[in-house]
């Protein structure tokens, strides 16, 4: 026995090593909506490095932009370009600090006008790197340790973001509205027209594809979508997205349109994912830091 | 040695490529690092030490990378390990036109391999748009983003095997 596996040592190795991933392959391929122990173990091995990694980037981004540039520019240009430089750089700082503020101050709105949604807030610190799936995927810095289970809606004050995915204890991994794998019930807002939102996994832009048995009202371009809440998943008038056009395609016995979503997935960076919906919306906001989250 | 130094820059590159595409904005041209190591395992390791790192790479790979089934880059890297390793007696890879000839073909071969084991192996695959035309239009794009990382990648272990085991014989140069 010990002779066989010495002279075929090289076979053996090559067959385990095709053999392996072929194995694990065939089992997340034939139910990729469950999560296994496997993937949760590389989801702890990678998410904490690559959260790091985006870290550093961002930390090296914000200094170069920052300070980096701006000494450089100095050094070239003495004195009175300094002093402007460094204007310059108060002013794009106070910018920046503007813009952070309406987007904070948009997310505040976002949660007082939707009281009764339970949020915990997570930061994006990956995305999709297959380039085959473009961003369909991204990973959340929260996971089952802060109450985080799969299904759960993620949504910004843009709109609805997708489902969590896959979890494990520090991270979750979110499935976009434009995967085709993701289906949301919506409603065309004031029209009562409701279907199903499938994604199209375009890899041109982030598209989706309502589908509908028949219209009630006449849809026009512009049309708003928000969840309808029937699929139990998504709470009831989340914003969804928009149609873009209105060449109707009939497939089976269902008409489809195009949807463009309402949130621009390229600059996501903060999310909120939906712990809850209660029955009774939580008393008004008194302080403005305390947005209704649980985090 | 050797083999957790390529396994720790590999960790490192796959952990450093997500947030650098973010912050760039191009996200749609990620380079399929871990291919170009592979095709270098296979050039200039042991068959049993290359399969391992090319086992160990790949499942890294299926980690970061979210949106296809565990399973298939580990797959993926373990097969061009074998067939670099089968080319490397017959062929020799010198300079950077060399190293983007490699890559380039073999990242064509990789994405060929990609649809192959989908529409084997991944349930609904393509039911709803993309799938096979998606992987198929994205081949050459990918191929050409992959070749000029072939010259990193390949420099960047050259110098890696040089530290790690004091041998000035180089792949790459």
């Amino acid at each position: 026995m010990g002779d066989f596996l010495a002279r075929h040592r090289s076979a053996l190795f090559a067959f385990l090593a095709l053999v392996v991933p072929l194995f694990l392959l065939y089992v997340h391929g034939r139910s990729p909506r469950k999560t296994t122990v496997f993937e949760v173990v590389l989801m702890d091995v990678t998410g904490p490095v690559q959260g790091a990694a985006g870290k550093v980037l961002r930390g090296i981004n914000d200094l170069w932009e920052g300070y980096i540039a701006l000494v450089d520019l100095a050094e070239d240009n003495e004195k009175l370009r300094g002093e402007i430089e460094t204007l310059e750089a108060r002013a794009n700082r106070v910018e920046q600090v503007e813009l952070e503020n309406a987007k904070l101050r948009q997310m505040l709105n976002f949660v007082k006008k939707r009281r009764e949604l339970v949020t915990a807030g997570a930061h994006v610190i990956g995305k999709d790197v297959s380039s085959y799936t473009r961003v369909v995927r991204i990973a959340l810095d929260i996971g089952g340790d802060h109450g985080i289970t799969e299904g759960m809606p993620v949504i910004n004050s843009h709109g609805l973001v997708g489902r969590i995915h896959r979890i494990s204890g520090s991270f979750a991994e979110v499935l976009l509205v434009v995967d085709a794998r993701s289906t949301v019930s919506v409603v065309v807002r004031d029209k009562g027209v409701t279907g199903t939102l499938e994604g199209t996994n375009s890899p041109y832009s982030y598209t989706a594809r309502m589908l509908y048995l028949h219209r009630a009202n006449p849809l026009v371009e512009g049309d708003v979508l928000v969840t309808s809440g029937h699929d139990k998943v998504f709470p009831p008038g989340i914003t969804v997205g928009t149609i873009k056009s209105l060449q109707e395609r009939q497939r089976d016995v269902e008409y489809e349109l195009e949807v463009r979503p309402s949130v621009n997935f390229s600059v996501l960076d903060t999310v909120y994912v939906v712990i809850d919906v209660l029955d009774e919306p939580a008393p008004p906001l008194k302080d403005t830091t305390a947005a209704g989250g649980a985090r | 040695m050797r083999a957790l130094a390529i396994i720790l820059a590999g960790f490192f590159l796959l952990a450093l490529e997500s947030p650098l595409l973010h912050e760039l904005n191009v996200q749609q041209y990620a380079p399929d690092i871990v291919l170009v190591m592979a095709i270098y395992i296979g050039l200039t390791s042991s068959f049993g030490v290359g399969l391992l790192l090319a086992v160990t790479l790949g499942l890294l790979k299926d980690g970061f990378a979210f949106g296809t089934p565990i399973g298939m880059y580990a797959e993926i890297t373990v097969v061009a390990t074998m067939v670099a390793y089968r080319l490397s007696r017959r062929l020799v890879v010198r300079g950077p036109v060399g190293a983007m000839l490699v890559s380039l073909v073999f990242s064509i071969g990789a994405s060929l391999l990609e649809l192959v084991l989908s529409l084997v192996f991944v349930r609904n695959f393509g039911s709803n748009g993309g799938g096979a035309g998606l992987i198929l239009g994205s081949m050459i794009p990918q191929a050409l983003v992959t070749a000029p990382f072939g010259i990193v990648v390949f420099w960047l272990l050259d110098r890696l095997d040089a530290l790690t085991t004091r041998n000035s014989d180089s792949v790459f140069m």
